[in-house]
Parts: C-alpha cells; structure tokens; sequence
C-alpha cells in the first residue's frame, strides 16, 4: 500500500495569530521535498481551501478553535514518512519560537494591559485593537469606558456587538472606527495599512479599506493631500447598524475648520441611511462629494456631488480642494477612459470569460459595476445582486470576480494585502480553464502591506502564461504611490515585465479587462 | 559582577573573575574598596498612576510561572519557598519581589523562611531582601515607580522583566502583589 503523501495535525483549542501562521508555512516551504504547508484555524472556508490546495481532509473533525497543521510532500515513496514527520516537529518548533519575529526582550517593557498602556500614555485617545473577533468587541467595550476612541481592526465580530459597542460610543462622542478596519488617517498620519501619501485639504470617510487606500492615492496623484480618513467598517452603514459611526465621523468633520472638503466613499448604504447621509452633508454647507459605488442618490446639488466611482470621487473631490469645476473634472475623466478602447484595440481582443481576483472589497465592488454595464452578469463572492452569488468562492462561473479579503478567506488567515499566496495560486487555477480570456487582479501597496506583492503574485503569473500561453491577457491596477514602502514604479516594473497590463486605476483595469473582451 | 547593573547586596564589581576550581573558597577582603553601590532599600510609595501598569505583571504567573499561581491565590506564601527549579527557584523571586515592595512600603513581610527550606543562593537572596537590602536594578525600579517619569518606568521594569529565565518576571509578580495586592497593596 503506498504511503501517504500529506501528513495533517490538529492541535486543539489553539490559537495563533495569523501572522505567525503564515511565517511558519512559508518557512516550512523552504524544506525540500515540502510541497504544500497550511497553518489554519478548522474553519469551513479554511477547509475548502485546504482541499483546493489537494489534501485529503477525510476524518479531520478541527473545530474554528482548533490549529490545522497540514503539509504535502512530492518526495519519493520510501522518504516521505520521514519527511512528513520532519516538517511537523519542524512546525511545532517554529509555532513555539516563530521564525522572522523579534524576540521581545532586550528592551524597554511594553504594557501588555489597556491599564498598563494607559498608565504609560495617560493622554492617549485612541486604541488600535487587533485580537480574534469573539473578543474584540468586548475589549472595544473596555476602551470606550475608558474614554478612548477605537480603530478595530479584528473582523469576525458579531453584528449585534458591533451595534452594542458603537451605541455606547456615540453616547460619549466617541468614534468606533471598524469592525474590519483597516486603515485610518489621523492628521495625516496613517494607521494599519494605508499609503505615504501627503496630508491636506481633503478627508474621508470610509469603510475603511482599499476605497479608502485608492481615494487617497487618487488624490495625490492628483496633488492634493488627506488630513482625516475615518474608517467606519463595511457593515456601519447597513440596515441593521445604521450608520452610527458614519454620521458620527461625517459630524466631526463638518466641525473641524481644517476640512475643506468632504468625501464620503463605500459600498452603496442601505437606502434610509444614505438619505440621513446624504442629508447631514448637505446641511453641512461644506463642498462635498458622496462616493458609494453604485448608490441610489443620483444628481449633483446644494454643493455635494453624487459619484459612482472611486477614481471619479477622488477627481472631483481634488477639483474642488483646488477650487476647480468638480463637474468638468468629471467630463474629463470619463473622456480620457474612452482612450482605453483604443488600448483594447492594441493588447488584441480576446474571447471567454473574463475572471477578477481581488484583495479589496470595494475595488472588488467596483470592478464588478464596471465589468457588468460592458459584459453582463458578474458573479461573485460579493455580488451585486443576490442571484448572481458563487456558489463555491473557489470555483469561479462564467464572469466571476472574487473578493478574497472576505470572512471566509481570512478566518485564522492573514488578509491577501499581507498573503498574496492564496491569489498567485488562484490565477494559475483560472488559467488551467480554456474558457477564461481575462484575468484581472489589484495590487495593494502601503504600509502594513505585503512588502512585494507583485514578487508575491509572479509565480502564479508566470505559470499561468506558460498554461494558457496568449489566449489570457492579464490586467491589473496597483494603488499605491512611489513614495510607500513597495514603490508603486517599482511594483509596476515587476508586473509589466510579467506581460501584466497594468493601469492607473481600479475603473481603469477593470473597464480595460472588461474592454478587452467586449464584442 | 561585572557589570554594574548586576550589582546587589555584599556584591563586589570586578573587571574579571579568575578561574576558580569547583568547590573552592573564595575570601574577598572588602578594604579600601570603593563603595559605588548602596544596596540599602528606602521607604517610598508607588506613584498611583502606576497602579495600572503594575497591576498587569501580576499576569506573568500565567504562563511559565503557574506553579505558582495557586499558593498566591490562597496567600500561603510560605509555600513559595524553594518553589520552582534553577538555582533561585521562581517561587522564591516572587517572594523577594513581595518582600521588597512590603518593606519600601514600611509594611510587615507576611512570610518567614527558615533554613533549609530552598537552595543556599535563593536562602541567601532573601535573607538579603527580608534585612533590606535590594539589588541595584530593582532599587532603579522602585526609585521610577515613585517617579512621573514613564522612560523610566518602562526602562527599568524592561531590564528586570529579561533578568534570567524566569526570575525577572517571577520578581515582578511579587512586587505587583505588595503593591497591588488586595490585603497587601
């Protein structure tokens, strides 16, 4: 009987941050012979992905609380028990003493309590928290009772905590920036992961990803700087959470004589509560300009234009921190992407499906609005319409764009602007399917980023072409600026060298993807 | 020692130390030796801001240090003596951390070994200790914790939270209970 090529441990009721998870499987990589290593918590989505990448998860009863060690070996017979042995003592090691982290001795003592920080910083206003999300929203709870405003940046917390902790917020005219929050601009300071751009006369309020991260590098490649940009997490301005610390924020910067223009950006709100937005910027008296891709407020009035796009918010918005005709910034926009047909025209049009793999969700969002009104029906992990949701996020459909940073793709996982492993391996998986003609990607620089995400997706990319040869162009935008820690030039070098298509913006890419197939 | 951050109680700072054959005798003759260390542990009081920070070092009998936890629950201290491996057993760095915060505070220590209870360089430490005498980083410390100064706070409580394997943070524990404790903060 031949022996087993994987080898799969559980450790029960273990937790590890997933940073650490992810140091060690890359180093358990570096071991000839290991084909395949996953560090993840026992959840659904960790299981799928696992038996994507080929184990055999038969009789493996983890639990969401329990560690899956898993490693794949393309050894010979007769040298992979050891081997497989090897990399699990191996993993253990490295979970006891993680590879790549700085030993924490050897200096000042850090506090590890709120209380030990606060005697330390007495004046501090603000907590970062960052712990697994079923404890999150009480530590959030902790800070607010101790006068702190909070950038949440755990997911996975429960719905009914994050109205529970924001109520409470409010009621002290405190901000929650999150759940899922990760990035933030305070006076232009940015925390979590956001780019080097300059400060200035534009803020921002956002769920707080990479709509927030492509507004801002928008705006500087336009010349104009962010003072505030005020992650509220993707689901505050649904039903069920209302808003609550999007009007808070919107508040807050109507007040502040700093802000000369407002911009408020996401995925479209639930209708009453964009209305009750809609309504307090426009009492504001302030210019402003309202982002929600693909919104119900249509019409430019009383000083506050209606975009529908991010690259058009930040257009508009930097028109009018230059005292410029925000409309006629509009027009120009959108006459300048007519060009892109004429680039369709030069890549060479190509035929099938066109397939998105995204690590922002409202780039995700976005691309497939502008995917839609030039192909059709998008399906997606994050759709547009209900109907047209995947029915496994790893297998894609026709026209599919996937949101990798969802909960599904990140419990007990690093989120894809840190791990670019997940997508590499997808586009090579996209481009094994003779139906697929496109394959579009974002690449999200900044700080708290992957520190080379295009080096990251380069072996996906390479092995794609060398499947599908021509039949596949490959698209990308990269939003980030020269001055952040990958080098935006740089990044772009990397992926043009690779044959990627690459363009100044997230409407761009994906009207060009789009582009290249239409007709 | 050879370093002056190490100094402590009938401690002498040397360059070097020679090579000393296993069990030999050892006589230092104190006389004309500067006096660069006074180990003699002042009264004071910590500093209420510091509450919150000291309150968590309890938090280090979590880990490494559980064998600990029980008998500081139940303030059986005398337990704690000789309690843990090493040449100074973790039990008995929590009870000089305890005993030093006690005494800075001007209140009476709530243990009392007796000889032969632990090994002779842990019975020499706190017989060291329960006299007043402190070692030179925790003095540093103590003299912070009185202070408004947060570098220095954060400096000295570092290089005592590395001292040794777990006898830092064994030591930490202890003064966290003297300062912080219910019945003895």
């Amino acid at each position: 009987m031949p022996s087993s090529n994987q080898r799969i441990q559980i450790i029960r009721r273990t937790y590890y941050d997933s940073v650490t998870l992810m140091l060690v499987a890359k180093e358990l990589l570096k071991t000839e012979g290991v084909s395949v290593a996953s560090l993840s918590m026992g959840t659904e989505a960790n299981y799928k992905i696992m038996g994507s990448g080929g184990f055999d998860l038969g009789g493996v009863d983890a639990t969401p609380n329990d560690l899956i060690i898993a490693v794949k070996t393309d050894a010979p017979e007769g040298e992979r028990e050891a081997l497989l042995e090897g990399a699990l003592e191996k993993a253990k090691e490295y979970l006891a003493n993680p590879p790549g982290r700085k030993a924490d001795s050897g200096g000042d003592y850090r506090p590890k309590s709120l209380d030990g920080a606060l005697s330390i910083l007495p004046d501090a206003n603000l907590a970062l928290i960052s712990v697994a999300g079923k404890y999150a929203g009480d530590v959030a709870m902790d800070c607010i009772g101790k006068g702190l405003n909070v950038m949440l940046y755990s997911d996975n917390v429960p719905v009914e905590k994050e109205v529970e902790i924001k109520k409470a917020a409010a009621e002290k005219g405190l901000l929650v920036m999150g759940p899922d929050c990760g990035t933030i601009i305070v006076r232009g300071v940015a925390l979590g992961m956001a780019n080097a751009c300059p400060p200035g006369p534009v803020s921002i309020v956002a769920a707080a990803g990479t709509g927030l991260q492509e507004v801002h590098v928008q705006l500087a490649r336009r010349g104009v700087g962010v003072l505030h940009g005020i992650g509220t997490g993707g689901r505050d301005v649904r039903r069920e959470v209302g808003g609550i610390m999007c009007l808070q924020a919107v508040n807050a910067l109507l007040a502040d004589d700093e802000v000369e223009v407002l911009t408020v950006l996401g995925k479209p709100p639930a209708p009453e509560v964009e209305q009750k937005i809609l309504q307090t910027v426009k009492a504001g008296k302030k210019p402003a300009v309202l982002g929600f891709i693909g919104g119900e407020a249509k019409g430019d009035s009383d000083g506050v234009f209606i975009c529908r796009e991010l690259e058009e918010t930040a257009a508009v918005a930097a028109a009018l921190a230059k005292g410029e005709d925000g409309a006629r910034a509009r027009e120009n926009l959108f006459r300048d992407y007519e060009s892109l047909r004429q680039r369709a025209e030069t890549i060479g049009r190509r035929k099938g499906f066109l397939r998105g793999l995204y690590s922002g969700g409202t780039l995700c969002y976005e691309g497939q609005l502008i995917a839609r009104d030039i192909l059709g029906p998008i399906r997606s992990n994050t759709p547009l319409e209900k109907e047209m949701k995947l029915e496994d996020s790893l297998r894609s459909e026709q026209h599919s764009m996937v949101d990798y940073g969802e909960d599904e793709f990140t419990q007990g996982r690093l989120h894809p602007m840190i791990d670019v492993s997940l997508r590499a391996e997808r586009i090579y998986e996209e481009a094994k399917d003779p139906e697929v003609g496109v394959i579009l990607f974002d690449v999200v620089l900044g700080y708290g980023c992957n520190d080379d995400p295009a080096a990251g997706l380069a072996e996906g990319i390479r092995k794609a072409r060398s499947a599908a040869g021509d039949r596949i162009a490959f698209v990308a935008s990269i939003c980030g600026v020269d001055t952040d820690p990958q080098n935006a030039s740089e990044q772009r070098r990397i992926l043009e060298e690779l044959g990627v298509h690459v363009c100044e913006s997230n409407a761009r890419a994906a009207r060009l993807a789009a582009m290249i197939l239409e007709g | 020692m050879t370093s002056a951050e190490d100094m402590g109680p009938r401690t002498f700072l040397v360059k070097t130390l020679p090579n000393f054959r296993g069990g030999e005798n050892v006589i230092v003759v104190p006389e004309g030796v500067q006096v660069i260390y006074d180990p003699a542990l002042p009264a004071g009081k910590m500093n209420p801001r510091w509450r919150g920070l000291v309150g968590e070092w309890r938090d280090f009998l979590a880990d490494e240090l559980e064998d600990l936890q029980e008998p500081v629950i139940r303030r059986t201290w005398d337990e704690l003596i000789g309690r843990g491996p090493g040449s100074t057993p973790a039990g008995d760095d929590f009870l000089s951390g305890l005993a030093s915060g006690m005494i800075w505070q001007g209140k009476a220590v709530p243990f009392h070994p007796v000889p032969g209870q632990t090994t002779w360089l842990s019975e020499e430490m706190l017989r060291d200790t329960l006299a007043g005498g402190i070692w030179f980083r925790a003095k540093r410390l103590l003299g912070a914790l009185a202070s408004e100064d947060p570098v220095a706070v954060t400096g000295s409580a570092g290089s005592i939270a590395d001292w040794g394997h777990t006898s830092g943070r064994a030591w930490l524990a202890g003064l966290s209970e003297a300062l912080c404790g219910e019945r003895t903060g």
